[in-house]
């Protein structure tokens, strides 16, 4: 009795929506945020507590699948309450191993072939995540075999297919299929097989009898060399189309930034005028040719001396001219001394600085400030900083299709 | 028994060559001929073998020959070799004693493709000095070009994309096999779902949604203006009457205004009848899917006067003031009919025939504009069983694959036809339209689960002693945005006093809020029930701080102006 899947869902009779409310015995995924939820099964005395409170489960009885409810006794805690699908399951299932994730379930779900009626044997069931996506697949006519050697997680996953209302639909059963095969009697019966074992190549040949012609076969391995051998067992066994894929869901972050458009330049204080700003200024300078100097400095001087008079600019433009010549002020400790040093030795150069000025200096910054308002805000995204390197190699075949 | 079914006459296919490239049969021909690589070849082998059958164009190039069994691969087991290429000059043509004018004769004699191989290597100076794995390589390149290869393959979903990514990405907008998969997980497309689908993809998203339903749920290729939805991949698939069942075709325009007139009745306890008489709503709009611009214009100008006329009478002449477009005109005729028909007995007996008549007169001219590219499946009605189901209870699957269209105006315009708790997938082979989305549908806090993804593949070389991943691959499957819609309570008067007092204070900025939550903030209160046009507002004020484009005011204000229709 459970809600998993739409098919199982009774009949909407017109104005009944049965299946769009939360019922006795139904799974709810309880969604605290992306990284914190839980199933949680419907019962008449049942209670959910978390660190926001707690809540009845029969309050939430005939509440919509997708709503938030509010903790009972004037908590103010919340939580939404959503319909479990095989994705949602992945997510909050009890590890009892490692468990393939969306990208590799999609993609086997896909290239398996896999519709409505279709039958499927899967080894091993695992923790049931993949499983739980084969059935969707298949429901409500088809049927999904799935085999695991480890007697207590086969009881695990069977407890799981009845509560979720499954048991039509999947069989699960205890066997050591890289030692014994798949059953003689699916032998002809299977349009799709899938293998998550530690020697897929073991089990290619009963894999090959299970399969009807034109069946797709699927492995999943985390290393190459098991691919290796498993390509090789399939070539060896009639199979063709083999391929091997690495697939992987890369994550992005969204971000909400306000970027700032007016780039203010700000002066720098008196008291820190010093060498290490002529050494900028004549490295700057000597790169320079003898005309880009000019504009470089008028470019400087802007930065620099904003609050400074129109005379004290030149100067400073005059003395990175210098500069350039002159390597030996580089010497100099001292900013006035400099500065007086280069006042005096660019008598000719100021008459044209300042006309230069005159020209060109308070022209930019207005131009700036009109174009684009003092900041933007916008949104991007980039790739997670901790993403999935990789999951496995997923190889797949198709049996060929004989007489 | 085949696990795909024997190949019948008129039956589609896709044909897959030398395993390298794969192009459509439509209806094949049991007497016709098709082109297979630069051969043309006779289709009557292929009726009765079952899908997947190996063939092998024969040595005149006319027929093909049914391979029963599978080629060797002689693929070289070893694992090492002795030789090297310090040995090896590349002359070009001097290494092969074999001129192109004795191989094509050798074609012409009808010498198999193996034979011809076999010559090439045993004339070539070089072949035997080559490393094992280089003759390997040697024979496969040689053998793709002398012997024809040739495998039917039944058009599924599967295949049509790969088909389509092969021939021509950029009509598919890039979505790839494994993105396509990606989204019908995340979208949770299985039989007994109700799908909405909105997408430029060839019916690419649409017939893989039908493919996983199996003729049970239902499937709304939503057509949003006078385009129609795509169905061309649905077209390219053999599905039976009972797979077919599942598709129709819809406007949104319709949906929604249906959709709103059920809700109304809602309150009244008379949904009952206010089912069937919205049908006929959609399924007039539906009707006239294929007509011409002019004729919608001529529609125009006739319904205008009946559109007055029912507007005095009063009878839910509130949408008429949305009624600017020629088919939206038509539209609000029959949704005025269904809601006048809900709203009160009498005005549903007057209203009704109304209705009814005028899908009657309109049924041949859409049936014309649907049957010219129909390809003999006729067009795709609702079923009022499946119309009154994704009314009522809404659609609990959405996948979006429009990338054209901003996926938060896309996203606006639909999302009242979704059902709480629906899973959707939004495609786009950009990421930053999906991310201006995912910070829309936060700031609403409409949805969970947000997830903004790019799908990856890498095939490999798997070869004794040579695996490696392929040399080229695609660059990437394109992005996909994914989550599933929620309902937030009715706000308390306390919580809508904190919203106001936070957007006055922060301009709608999330407030880490009571501290009661995960993810506490100001904006649960301002939702309603997420669709209503409270909430419209809400989210056009988001977007003011979303976006500061230019021409955004004016975005807004069509934004606003739909969700408040």
């Amino acid at each position: 009795m459970s809600n998993f899947l739409a098919c199982n869902a009774p009949v909407e009779d017109g104005a009944s929506s049965s299946s769009t409310t939360i019922k006795q015995g139904d799974c709810v995924i309880v969604y605290e945020g992306i990284n914190s939820m839980k199933a949680v099964y419907i019962t008449p005395k049942g209670r959910f507590e978390n660190r926001f409170g707690v809540f009845r489960h029969q309050s939430w009885v005939g509440k919509p699948f997708g709503s938030k409810v509010i903790a009972d006794g004037g908590g103010k805690g919340w939580v939404y309450l959503l319909r479990p699908t095989p994705e949602l399951w992945t997510q909050v299932l009890r590890h009892r191993t490692q468990i393939l994730y969306l990208a590799d379930i999609s993609m086997v779900v896909m290239q398996l072939d896999l519709r409505p009626g279709s039958v499927v044997l899967e080894s091993g069931t695992g923790s049931g995540s993949l499983t739980h996506s084969l059935v969707r697949a298949v429901a409500p006519t088809g049927h999904v075999h799935t085999f695991e050697f480890h007697a207590g997680r086969v009881e695990d996953a069977a407890a799981e297919f009845q509560q979720h209302g499954l048991t039509q639909l999947v069989t699960v059963k205890q066997r050591d299929i890289m030692e014994n095969g798949f059953p003689d009697t699916l032998h002809g019966q299977a349009d799709a097989v899938f293998l998550d074992l530690p020697g897929p190549w073991k089990v290619v040949a009963s894999a090959a009898a299970c399969l009807r012609p034109n069946g797709r076969f699927c492995g999943f391995s985390p290393c190459i060399e098991q691919v290796q051998r498993t390509s090789e067992a399939l070539s060896a066994n009639g199979f063709t189309d083999i391929l091997t894929y690495e697939c992987l869901l890369r994550e992005y972050e969204v971000h909400r930034e306000t970027l700032t458009t007016t780039v203010r330049l700000a002066d720098m204080p008196a008291a820190k005028r010093q060498r290490p700003n002529n050494r900028a200024a004549a490295q700057q300078a000597a790169e320079a040719t003898a005309a880009a100097a000019a504009e470089a400095a008028v470019a400087e001087a802007e930065k620099a001396d904003a609050e400074a008079g129109a005379e004290e600019k030149g100067e400073a433009e005059a003395k990175g001219e210098e500069k350039a010549e002159a390597t030996a002020a580089e010497g100099e400790a001292r900013a006035e001394a400099a500065e007086v040093e280069a006042g005096a030795a660019a008598g000719g150069a100021e008459g044209k600085a300042k006309e230069e000025e005159k020209d060109e200096g308070p022209m930019p910054p207005p131009k700036r400030v009109s174009l684009l308002p003092a900041c933007v805000q916008t949104v991007s995204c980039r790739p997670s900083l901790e993403a999935r390197g990789h999951t496995g190699y997923l190889i797949f075949a198709r049996k060929f299709v004989c007489g | 028994m085949a696990a795909d079914g024997v190949i019948c006459d008129g039956d589609h296919l896709v044909l897959d060559v030398n395993g390298e490239k794969l192009s459509f049969v439509q209806k094949l021909k049991a007497n016709g001929t098709m082109r297979v690589g630069k051969y043309t070849v006779s289709t009557a082998p292929l009726i009765g073998a079952p899908f997947g059958a190996l063939f092998e164009v024969t040595a005149d190039g006319k027929s093909l020959q049914r391979v029963l069994l599978p080629p060797a691969d002689e693929i070289t087991r070893i694992t090492d070799t002795e030789r090297d290429n310090s040995n090896l000059f590349d002359r070009n043509t001097e290494n092969q004693k074999l001129t192109q004018e004795q191989i094509e004769e050798l074609k012409k004699s009808g010498k198999a493709g193996s034979e011809i191989v076999d010559l090439l290597c045993s004339n070539s100076a070089t072949f035997e000095k080559k490393t094992e794995f280089a003759q390997d390589k040697y024979k496969r390149r040689k053998a793709k070009k002398y012997i024809t290869y040739l495998t039917p393959r039944k058009p599924t979903a599967r295949m049509i994309s790969e088909a389509y990514y092969d021939k021509c990405p950029e009509r598919v907008w890039n979505l790839r096999h494994d993105t396509l998969a990606v989204m019908l997980s995340l979208g949770n497309v299985a039989a007994g779902a109700k799908v909405l689908v909105v997408e430029h993809c060839l019916g690419l998203v649409t017939a893989a949604a039908v493919e996983r339903l199996g003729g049970q749920g239902a499937v709304c290729a939503t057509q949003l203006d006078e385009r129609a939805a795509p169905l061309d991949a649905v077209r390219l698939m053999n599905l039976d009457p009972q797979q077919r069942s599942v598709l129709f075709t819809a406007y949104a325009s319709s949906l929604l205004k249906d959709k709103a007139a059920v809700e109304r009745c809602e309150g009244l306890a008379a949904m009952t009848t206010a089912v069937p008489a919205a049908a006929p709503a959609t399924i007039a709009a539906a009707a006239v899917t294929g007509a011409s611009e002019a004729a919608g214009e001529q529609a125009a100008q006739a319904d205008d006067g009946k559109q007055q006329a029912e507007e005095a009478a009063g009878a839910g002449g509130e949408e008429a003031k949305s009624a600017d477009a020629a088919e939206e005109a038509m539209e609000v005729d029959a949704a005025t009919a269904a809601s006048g028909s809900a709203a009160g007995p009498d005005a549903g007996a007057g209203a009704g025939p109304s209705a009814g008549g005028q899908q009657q007169e309109r049924q041949p001219r859409g049936g014309d504009g649907r049957d010219g590219g129909g390809g003999g499946y006729g067009s795709f009605m609702p079923r009022p069983e499946a119309l009154c189901s994704v009314l009522v209870s809404g659609f609990d699957c959405c996948l979006l694959a429009h990338p054209k269209m901003h996926p938060t105006a896309l996203l606006d315009a639909i999302w009242p036809l979704l059902a709480p708790s629906a899973t959707f997938a939004v495609y786009s082979p950009w990421a930053q339209p999906l991310a201006e989305a995912l910070a829309h549908l936060q700031g609403s806090r409409n949805a969970v689960m947000l997830q903004l993804q790019e799908s990856w593949l890498r095939p490999h070389q798997v070869l004794p002693a040579r695996t490696h991943p392929h040399m080229t691959c695609s660059g990437s499957g394109g992005y996909l945005l994914s989550g599933i819609k929620v309902v937030p309570p009715e706000a308390t008067p306390l919580a809508a006093a904190l919203v106001q007092h936070l957007k006055s204070a922060s301009g709608g900025a999330a407030a880490g809020g009571s501290g009661a939550g995960p993810a506490v903030e100001a904006k649960e209160a301002a939702g309603g029930e997420g669709e209503g046009q409270g909430d419209g507002e809400g989210r056009g004020r988001w977007q003011v701080s979303l976006w500061s484009g230019q021409d955004f005011g004016s975005w807004c204000l069509c934004l606003h102006v739909h969700c408040s229709r």
